[in-house]
């Protein structure tokens, strides 16, 4: 087990031919088994053995999850089909880890006659002493415990959501769902999620957002992103509007949408959300006197001032997942009232 | 003029994918675009766009769909030209490929490496799926159920014959060479061997054997029906047991399982006998008989448990009821006692595991003077309607008949949520008696998801004038990603008694049912 200690001394993130983690998901298990499925410029996404649950390996802060690794860098033997094996918090990949465990009684568990040729090369990443990376959005999550001894997170000020409101219209990118948000960026996706959710320029607060999950462009459909926004907004305090239950359900059938975005999903629905959507509630939530305090100074464009950096930066996320993560956001926030009125209600 | 193209199996970050949009978007005289993975709900708006194809209802989520509408072939067959060529271009520079095996053949070849197949399809695929595997060398964990028995025994003849270890069918748990294998939890490695038709039972007695400070070398599984029917004759239980007595890191083998067909027991015995370790026997719900040899018999998974751990150590079992002093029972048995109405004498059972299930029907069965279930010690206490409890109620949420259409109750907490909502609205209910089964693949929260149905219904029984008790164990340990001791923390905050294991927690709903007897 890496010293913790050790673990910050190594500033570069390398050691030997290893690669030594920044963060540690919290639901990064200490053993695993899984085959690298896909690879994107900053991020590999693993299947793991027996779980629906895939995990990632990233390099950007943004893209860290729950279920991620964050690392100084993607080794080049991390390509598709590559196998990762972890135990006690190291995992290797690209060659078939031996010990002597594996050698046990010739006659059941021999390796398969193919393990006995000379191994691929590999490289190791130790994670053990990684800091753990939780995604809450608050405090107090409201999925961690719902007894009513919790203190019930207070929602972000109206000036701080009209301030956000302001930032995604004026920055938001289209192909997802902004055009729920603004019908002059409307497209087939958000006219289509603005037929599920029927809305018809009237309110509707008990609509059923498990529909929207899988539509949309996208390894992270722009729906699942909307959803996982309006699941975060619950987490900051604001009215239910999600049948977690019902998510969960249309999550079960593997048809709904794709493995990468599911496990998005689950985690939102565990109360754990990327670090560029934590990014954004923290600055919602952190110092809800300053923010109160800003509005008194200078109401929305001030708060929108004060938000602008993280927002941007949130924005930037994917093509739209960020933009549509800020919908869902909103959406939650005002109660699902901002497409109603094309404002926040305060 | 429409167009539809199907990338199988392919996956590009949302930045190809919109670029990739926005870019045939751009030629002259196309329509509308569509850029998606063939998830329900695409599929849907791509129907409504009148652009569907039997390729395009024959997609799937992790399938790549282009569909394309221009004002002529030229426009069309141009902008599939710049499709193909812009995923091409970013499928060279960023060197991904689609990873989906379609069959045992496909997978080995992607991991020459791997020695251990596992198998989730319908039953009526799977075995033909699983002798591909061992033909190819490679072991079976076939997780499928629903494969007729017939299949069960040529694959383990099979297997049998290439020394390879055929677990299943409905094999749930595993735990090879330390690498849990579905359902599982992070138990530390060490000296006991598990052997185990059953999957939580497995879980159950390996988190026991964790608890009690021990560590297990191997867990197989072998499938229900492997000592029951005795045409398959334990095959895979003996395999095992040869195994694991050749393993130099095992000091201790326990065997769990349902009681054996009679004709399977004296082979089986045989091969215990002659492993020469100290072997623990638990065959739930079996009358209880007296050790022999290097063969010792356990009376639940906890001290099935505890007892090969004893054993691994060279120390003397002495075994207890409770963990807990008995005064402190006794203080327990009054508390949650106390305020019950006078109409409230039964207990309701919800599981999520299946062997668990069978271990408190066992032990309540008699006590209670009969527990209905779907699988009852006495045929005459089968569950008219698996719906709706009767009497002394006890069901396993993962029987069939629950989860058609739908995922486990160890995945999906719903279907165990829903029950209880109804038991709640039965002014009869005295006692709810769960279980809480953590680890990997297991819901990631099943305790929170259970808090708010069970403040509901114990607030209904106090509406009532009444008390409702709720009893459960948590299945699962320290390194789970749930967290045992979370997990009970959350059950505990909304007044369930959680006991340290399920065996326990079953004797105090007897303790309870008795004192409640008395009043």
């Amino acid at each position: 087990m890496t010293d913790r200690n050790e673990h910050r001394q190594q500033a570069c993130g390398f050691r030997g031919r290893g690669l030594i983690a920044h963060e540690r998901g919290a639901m990064i298990p200490r053993a695993f088994s899984g085959t690298v499925i896909a690879r994107f410029e900053h991020a590999v996404t693993i299947a793991v053995s027996g779980e629906s649950l895939i995990m990632a390996l990233v390099t950007r802060r943004e893209g860290m999850s729950a279920r991620a690794l964050l690392l100084p860098a993607l080794p080049r033997e991390l390509r598709t089909g590559a196998a990762v094996c972890a135990s006690d918090g190291r995992a290797r990949f690209g060659e078939q880890p031996r010990g002597r465990s594996s050698e046990w009684v010739a006659r059941t568990l021999t390796p398969a006659p193919a393990a006995q040729a000379t191994a691929a090369a590999g490289g190791e990443i130790d994670f053990a002493g990684a800091p753990w990376y939780y995604g809450h959005l608050s405090a107090a999550p409201v999925t961690s415990c719902r007894s009513e001894q919790m203190v019930a997170p207070v929602p972000p000020p109206p000036a701080l959501i009209a301030g956000l409101l302001e930032i995604v219209r004026e920055h938001g990118r289209g192909g997802g769902l902004l055009g729920l948000l603004d019908r002059r960026r409307e497209n087939v996706f958000s006219a289509f999620a603005a037929r599920l959710l029927g809305i018809k320029g009237a309110r509707r607060s008990t609509a059923e957002y498990e529909k929207l999950v899988g539509l949309g462009g996208g390894l992270t459909p722009a729906g699942d992103d909307f959803v996982m926004g309006v699941l975060a907004a619950e987490e900051l305090g604001a009215p239910t509007l999600i049948d977690r239950d019902a998510v969960s359900r249309r999550l079960a059938h593997a048809e709904s949408t794709t493995v990468v975005s599911a496990t998005m999903l689950r985690l939102a629905l565990a109360g754990m959300f990327p670090a560029y959507l934590t990014a954004v509630g923290a600055e919602l939530t952190a110092v809800p006197a300053a923010m109160r305090d800003a509005e008194r100074r200078g109401g929305p464009a001030r708060a929108s001032r004060e938000l602008r950096p993280t927002v941007l930066r949130a924005l930037e996320y994917g093509h739209s997942s960020g933009t549509d993560a800020l919908v869902g956001l909103l959406w939650g926030l005002t109660g699902a009232r901002v497409a109603a009125f094309g404002s926040v209600p305060v | 003029m429409k167009r539809i193209i199907v990338r199988k199996d392919s996956y590009y970050d949302s930045v190809v994918l919109m670029s990739i949009s926005a870019e045939i978007k751009k030629i002259d005289g196309v329509g509308e675009a569509v850029v998606a993975m063939g998830t329900e709900v695409n599929l849907t708006l791509i129907k409504d766009m009148g652009l569907d194809s039997d390729e395009v209802r024959a997609a799937g989520p992790n399938d790549l769909i282009i569909a394309l509408e221009g004002e002529s072939e030229e426009v069309v067959s141009s902008a599939e030209t710049k499709v193909n060529e812009l995923l091409r271009k970013k499928s060279s520079a960023d060197g991904q490929a689609a990873y989906r095996p379609t069959g045992v053949e496909s997978a080995v070849k992607i991991m020459p490496d791997a020695n251990l197949v596992i198998i989730s399809l319908p039953g009526q695929y799977a075995g033909r799926e699983a002798r591909k595997a061992l033909q190819a060398d490679r072991h079976v964990m076939l997780f499928s159920d629903n494969v007729p028995i017939e299949t069960e025994i040529e694959l383990k003849k099979l297997a049998q014959e290439r020394g390879l270890l055929m677990m299943g069918p409905d094999c749930g748990t595993a735990m090879i060479n330390g690498m849990p294998i579905c359902f599982a939890n992070v138990v530390r490695r060490g000296e006991i061997g598990l052997v185990s038709a059953a999957g939580t039972g497995l879980q159950e007695v390996a988190c026991s054997i964790e608890k009690a400070g021990g560590g297990v070398s191997q867990g197989i599984g072998t499938g229900g029906r492997d000592l029951k029917n005795e045409r398959v004759g334990g095959t895979m239980v003996r395999m095992a047991v040869e195994a694991l007595a050749q393993d130099p890191e095992t000091k201790v083998i326990a065997v769990i399982s349902k009681p054996p067909a009679k004709a399977v027991i004296p082979s089986v015995m045989d091969t215990l006998k002659a492993a020469g370790k100290p072997c623990v026997v638990h065959f739930i719900g079996a009358e209880s008989a007296a050790g022999e040899g290097n063969i010792h018999y356990a009376t639940s998974l906890e001290e099935t448990a505890r007892m090969a751990v004893a054993l691994s150590r060279g120390e003397r079992y002495t075994g207890q009821e409770f963990d807990m002093p008995e005064e402190e029972i006794a203080a327990l048995v009054e508390r949650e006692t106390a305020g019950m109405a006078p109409q409230q004498q039964f207990v309701r059972g919800l599981f999520a595991g299946g062997t668990l299930t069978d271990e408190a029907v066992f032990a309540l069965h008699e006590p209670l003077g009969g527990v209905y279930s779907l699988d009852p010690v006495d045929p005459a206490f089968e569950l008219r309607d698996p719906h709706r409890s009767q009497g002394h109620t006890i069901v396993d949420l993962g029987e069939d008949v629950f989860t058609v259409g739908r995922p486990h109750p160890m995945i999906d907490a719903s279907i165990r949520t829903e029950r209880i909502e109804q038991e709640m609205e039965d002014p009869e209910v005295a006692v709810l008696l769960i279980d809480c089964v953590i680890g990997y693949s297991s819901h990631p929260d099943p305790a929170g998801a259970m808090l708010g149905v069970l403040q509901a219904a114990k607030s209904r029984a106090r509406e009532r004038g009444g008390y409702l008790a709720v009893v459960g164990s948590v299945t699962g340990t320290e390194g789970d990603s749930q967290n045992i001791h979370d997990q009970r923390r959350k059950l505990e905050s909304v007044g369930c008694v959680v006991m340290p294991s399920n065996y326990q927690a079953a004797k105090l709903v007897e303790r309870i049912m008795a004192r409640r007897a008395s009043q």
